[in-house]
């Protein structure tokens, strides 16, 4: 068995006794709704026979009215417990796999998740355990179901009439074989469906998310000439695709009545034989009730073809989720090297010892970078975009790993302890804020979850957003999340009050001041420079004036440290720090 | 109130053939069971008897035409079906669209851009679905059991009984599952909602989730929301595990129930003229087409549900009635008899009812050419002020005016190319540059392009692509940098020939080389009222008037070197840029 089903069976274990009731129900269900017709059908001869001469049996009759009964009650009640059963037992297990798909996506590298989208890891964790849901549903419920009912069927029939069950065999398959032609036919102008699907999506999103500057520009009127245009290829295709597709149910139900006409016909024809001097062909003898049951039959009999082949589809989806799935649960954790030592507190120097590192083993974004740090030192990195600052702060934090060279804690390899450990030293403030839906007090006292509500407000006062929060209408209770109106700057502010509140030994500071403005920044520079007392920090920013009072000012230009110092040693220096440096003051003289 | 569903009255015809087509199918197969009661009550004893062939043969191939006409008139039905469905589709994308752009920012925010999104991408498809289904397939149960009911009677008024007896039954147990059923979707759709919400927070924040060593606790919220989630499915599918068995069970009891009166009249009555074998394979037959489509109208509970959710959600934006009405005042360019081009009398905002006021008694006067300057914390309100200017919004309280006439009595139009905001954030749009700098307005010739490409210092670079203003832009701008971007907006609202240019913080992603350029060029304009708006004092020193602003009130105004000495916000923000006392 292909693995990826063995490691699903792995979760279904336990329910073992369910699933062997699951396969037994059915059983009692589709024996009833087989049994039924055939009851029916003698029941009508015996009506049949006492019209025509009086030969008919009343008590037959009622022995098999009262056998469908009790068939009838125990069926409807296998069924409303299997359907249940199914559902529930499939609900629970894909609720833990859904848990375990989210559990290894936390414990994965984040180069796991920075080398795919949002959007395919969200489908991963969202819409790949559906799609299984569906596909084990639909196993169960249809293949199952389908294929006993389609044996008992043949069964039955071949017990009661070979030439009618012969002519019900060969024609109901043919609607399978037309859904099947018709699904493949339609696939081609679905994906016509689908492609400008996205491109109307695109559009859309492009327009919605910057809605009030289109509105502002006055740019609203062809914007919507644009999405008009777009919006009737939509219809076309869509309307095409939905033609098609639609001709499944109609052509099946053309089969079926075909399949009803020719039973009636061949029905009646051996009837009138095996009337006439007892004239059977071959054994097979009919009657009314032989006619009723095999047209009740006949629809039975394509009912499981048509679902089945539906099923399919969704059967094919289910795999492949289950392999994208699967691959998702082997993939390897951060922490399954063995390494179980942890770092011991305090942290008393950080060396960087001619690292290098490259994200895609191509282009060193790192080159042979050296750096000496002592406790309770302010660090700052200067640099252009993408000369690599933010990337020694990825391999600090061990977000990544160097490909050369080594960082040393305490003259220790950082990679020689757990990674929790690491971290735990660190308080983070990114230059994207981050802010989860929840209320202020969950969102600031994320970094410690076990602290006071006077705890959290006192670091939301020292980082200056104190003021806003209050302006907000339910002050600290008020729900958040990404979408609500609060400016960057707002959103930095508090990505600033949870690192405060996490009070770690060191601080990280990448270009978290880039969207407050200057006043601001400065008062939270302030706020920090309280907090940093004896802490070692790391600091990257646009701005100059925030860094001037880092006790070693590190310019970094691809990947290389070019210059070391404090402020005035640089500037003496008139290298290119001198050069930043002037470039951001030019602009004070006057034009 | 404007609906969703109005635009079925665009599709009138199609959507009225759709359904009758499909009567027609239903018809034809409600008189196929008629047929064969006739083949086995007449034909099979006149061929017994008559030797006489001629009525089954006939009547066989008169069931194979009927299935023939069935499947043709459902095949125009789906045709009809199709037109109705999409076509609704286009036209309630098309209307949402619309709407959406007669929204103030009050509007926007209040949706949010997401629920906007969701709602003209999947609510819209969700709701024909819904349209497609209600066409197609729902309409075939309630007529296909009315059908067999009215048969029914003609076949045998007793037996008719039992189907009239059955029918609200039915109705009555799939009325309370579909009620119930339904809430029951839409909450498992909200704890759905929840579980995808943590799923893009956490892979959001995974650098602060694992920087912080707070895996567990992300994994504990995701592991309630799924619990949740699975308690409100565990009730889903005990309801949705009844309506079959409840369907099987009833449908063949009625079987029973048939076929047991027929025993009594013609056993214990003696009435053998009662009920023929044809009649009860006929009626045996009805039961089991309602049966089959019963099971069908079962697996539309999901669908429907999910576009009746929609069609709420569609129905709240398009009831919106737009609070910013427009005006008639149109074309005064000429009119200069005028004191100042914006004058605030008193002017309050707050973005609803019940918020603080963003905007407090705001009081300003701008003439004609005037170049102004706006400066102020994070969240002292610029932005807001500044979307009164091209009526994005409304003063809640207080006047503002526009060439000493009040602004709402302008065309929105003429008000909205008459003044234009650049913003920070700078958008392009997926296209060419050409189409990005004249909004697609082809009146705008080549020489004017250069020329505003020159004034805001964006020629340079645009000079140098060798397909110029044929030059590709990809979604968001994405292959232009921060700089270029700011000033191609820049250069875009420059031709609009605007009276007023706003510049919202757009240039802080300049040089400070360029920016002093730029802001010459646009200083030469004498025409012009430029109102720049900024943080950033080196964009500020040179202009007539600047207002402070600091908590939604104008603290201080002055020119630069007045506000030095006299503005203590302004004086800190100075420092804080220059660190002139450090």
């Amino acid at each position: 068995m292909k693995k990826e089903i063995k490691n699903l069976f792995k979760y279904f274990r336990k329910n073992k006794f369910s699933i062997f009731l699951i396969f037994i129900l059915v059983l009692i269900y589709v024996a009833s709704s087989v049994i039924t017709p055939y009851l029916i059908g003698l029941s009508i001869d015996e009506i049949a026979a006492q019209i025509r001469d009086l030969s008919g049996n009343f008590n037959t009759i009622i022995l098999m009215l009262s056998i469908i009964s009790i068939f009838i009650v125990f069926g409807s009640i296998a069924q409303f417990i299997f359907n249940f059963l199914i559902s529930f037992i499939i609900e629970k297990n894909l609720r833990d796999v859904r848990n375990d798909c989210f559990r290894k996506i936390n414990y994965l590298p984040i180069k796991y998740l920075d080398s795919r989208t949002r959007g395919d890891i969200l489908s991963l964790a969202i819409n790949d355990t559906d799609n299984i849901n569906l596909a084990l549903v639909g196993f169960l419920k249809q293949f199952y179901e389908g294929i006993l009912t389609i044996i008992f069927t043949i069964g039955f029939m071949f017990y009661i009439n070979w030439i009618l069950a012969c002519v019900v065999l060969i024609l109901s398959p043919l609607s399978f074989l037309i859904s099947y032609k018709v699904s493949k036919n339609s696939n081609k102008f679905y994906k016509k469906q689908v492609e400008t699907q996205a491109k109307l999506n695109g559009v859309i999103m492009e327009d919605f998310l910057n809605f009030e500057q289109i509105i502002s520009l006055n740019y609203q009127d062809e914007k919507l000439k644009k999405f008009s245009h777009i919006n009737k290829e939509f219809y076309k295709n869509g309307q095409k695709a939905q033609f098609i597709s639609t001709f499944t149910n109609p052509s099946t139900r053309l089969i079926n009545n075909f399949v009803y006409a020719i039973v009636g016909f061949v029905g009646a024809i051996l009837c009138i034989f095996s009337s006439e001097n007892n004239f059977v062909i071959l054994g097979a003898t009919s009657t009314i009730g032989v006619i009723s049951t095999f047209l009740q039959y006949a629809n039975q009999f394509a009912k499981p073809f048509n679902e089945m082949s539906s099923t399919i589809s969704e059967i094919q989806q289910g795999y492949q989720s289950l392999k994208r799935i699967n691959k998702l649960l082997f993939e390897d954790t951060e922490n399954n090297k063995n390494i179980d030592k942890k770092f011991k507190k305090p942290l008393e120097s950080i060396y960087f010892n001619n690292i290098s590192f490259s994200y895609d083993s191509k282009k060193e974004v790192i080159k042979n970078f050296n750096l000496k740090i002592n406790k309770g030192e302010k660090v700052a990195f200067v640099g252009e975009t993408g000369s690599g600052k933010t990337t020694l702060i990825n391999l600090l934090l061990r977000f990544y790993d160097v490909t050369k060279g080594e960082i040393l804690f305490n003259e220790e390899n950082i990679n020689d302890f757990t990674k929790d450990s690491i971290r735990d030293l660190f308080g983070l403030v990114l230059q994207e804020s981050w802010i989860f839906n929840g209320n202020i007090l969950e969102n600031i006292g994320f970094s410690r979850t076990n602290a006071t509500k006077e705890e959290i407000i006192k670091c939301a006062i020292s980082s200056n957003c104190h003021d806003f929060i209050m302006s907000l209408p339910d002050g600290y209770e008020t729900v958040i999340d990404e979408s609500t109106s609060l400016s960057e700057g707002q959103k930095q502010l508090l990505s600033i009050a949870r690192a405060m509140l996490a009070n770690k030994e060191i601080i990280v500071l990448d270009e978290a001041t880039s969207n407050i403005d200057s006043l601001t920044e400065k008062k939270i520079v302030d706020a920090f420079d309280l907090l940093m007392r004896n802490k070692t920090s790391f600091i990257i920013a646009h701005r100059l004036s925030t860094i001037k009072k880092c006790d070693l000012i590190v310019v970094i230009k691809n990947g290389e440290v070019i210059e070391v110092g404090n402020h005035i040693e640089l500037l003496n220096k008139k290298g290119e720090y001198f050069k930043l440096y002037n470039s951001q003051f030019n602009s004070l003289k006057e034009y | 109130m404007e609906k969703a569903l109005s635009s079925l009255k665009k599709y009138k015809i199609p959507c009225i053939l759709g359904p009758i087509f499909k009567m027609v199918e239903v018809i034809f197969e409600l008189i196929t069971p008629f047929i064969m009661r006739f083949i086995i009550n007449v034909g099979i004893n006149e061929a017994i008897y008559d030797k006489n062939y001629f009525n089954i043969i006939f009547y066989s191939i008169l069931l194979l035409l009927l299935a023939v006409l069935g499947f043709s008139s459902t095949i125009v039905c789906q045709y009809f079906a199709s037109i109705t469905t999409w076509g609704v589709g286009e036209d309630i994308r098309n209307r949402l669209y619309k709407k959406v752009s007669s929204f103030s920012s009050n509007e926007l925010n209040k949706f949010g851009s997401n629920y906007l999104i969701t709602t003209i991408s999947n609510d819209v498809i969700k709701l024909q679905n819904g349209v497609s289904m209600a066409i197609r397939l729902a309409l075939r149960a309630p007529c296909l059991v009315i059908g067999a009911l009215i048969c029914s009677f003609i076949i045998k008024w007793q037996i008719g009984l039992i189907y009239l007896g059955l029918i609200p039954l039915i109705c009555i147990i799939y009325f309370i599952v579909f009620k119930f059923s339904s809430k029951q979707i839409l909450k498992m759709q909200e704890k759905n909602d929840k579980i995808t919400e943590i799923c893009k927070d956490s892979f959001n924040g995974m650098r602060f989730i694992k920087g912080f060593n707070k895996e567990e606790n992300v994994i504990n919220e995701f592991e309630k929301a799924t619990d949740e989630y699975y308690k409100e499915s565990k009730r889903n599918s005990i309801l949705n595990s009844i309506i079959n068995p409840f369907t099987f069970f009833i449908v063949n009891i009625a079987v029973i129930l048939i076929v047991y009166i027929s025993t009594n009249y013609i056993f214990i009555d003696n009435n053998l003229s009662f009920i023929t074998s044809g009649d009860l394979v006929a009626l045996i037959s009805y039961l089991n087409q309602i049966l089959l489509a019963l099971i069908v109208v079962c697996n539309l509970i999901v669908i429907f549900t999910k576009a009746y959710a929609s069609n709420e959600r569609i129905n709240k934006v398009l009831s919106v009635e737009p609070t910013i009405k427009n005006g008639n005042i149109f074309n005064d360019y000429q009119d200069l008899n005028y004191d100042y081009i914006f004058k605030l009398e008193n002017v309050s905002f707050s973005f609803s009812e019940d918020k603080h006021n963003v905007l407090q008694n705001i009081n300003l006067e701008i003439k004609k050419g005037e170049k102004i300057g706006i400066i102020g914390l994070t969240g002292s309100g610029k932005s807001t002020l500044l979307k009164l200017f091209n009526r994005l919004i409304d003063a809640k309280n207080g006047k503002v005016f526009f060439k000493d006439k009040n602004i709402k009595e302008y065309d929105l139009n003429y008000l909205k190319d008459n003044v234009s905001i650049v913003n920070q954030k700078s958008i392009l749009f997926k296209g060419d540059l050409l189409s990005n700098l004249t909004l697609d307005n082809p009146s705008i010739d080549e020489s004017k392009i250069i020329n505003a490409l020159k004034v805001a210092q964006a020629y340079d670079f645009v000079r140098n692509y060798s397909d110029f203003l044929k030059h590709n832009v990809e979604e968001n701008g994405s292959n232009f940098s921060g700089g270029q971007k700011q000033r191609l907006s820049i250069v875009r609202s420059l031709l609009k020939e605007p009276e007023v240019l706003i510049l919202d913080d757009s240039t802080s992603a300049l040089d400070a080389i360029t920016e002093k350029k730029l802001l010459k060029e646009l200083f030469n304009l004498k025409d012009l009222t430029l109102i720049i708006v900024s943080q950033k004092i080196s964009a500020l020193i040179n202009l007539d008037r600047i207002y402070v602003l600091d908590h939604g009130k104008i603290v201080d105004v002055g020119k630069h070197d007045d506000l030095l000495v006299n503005s203590k916000i302004y004086r800190d923000i100075y420092n804080s840029q220059f660190g002139r006392n450090e």
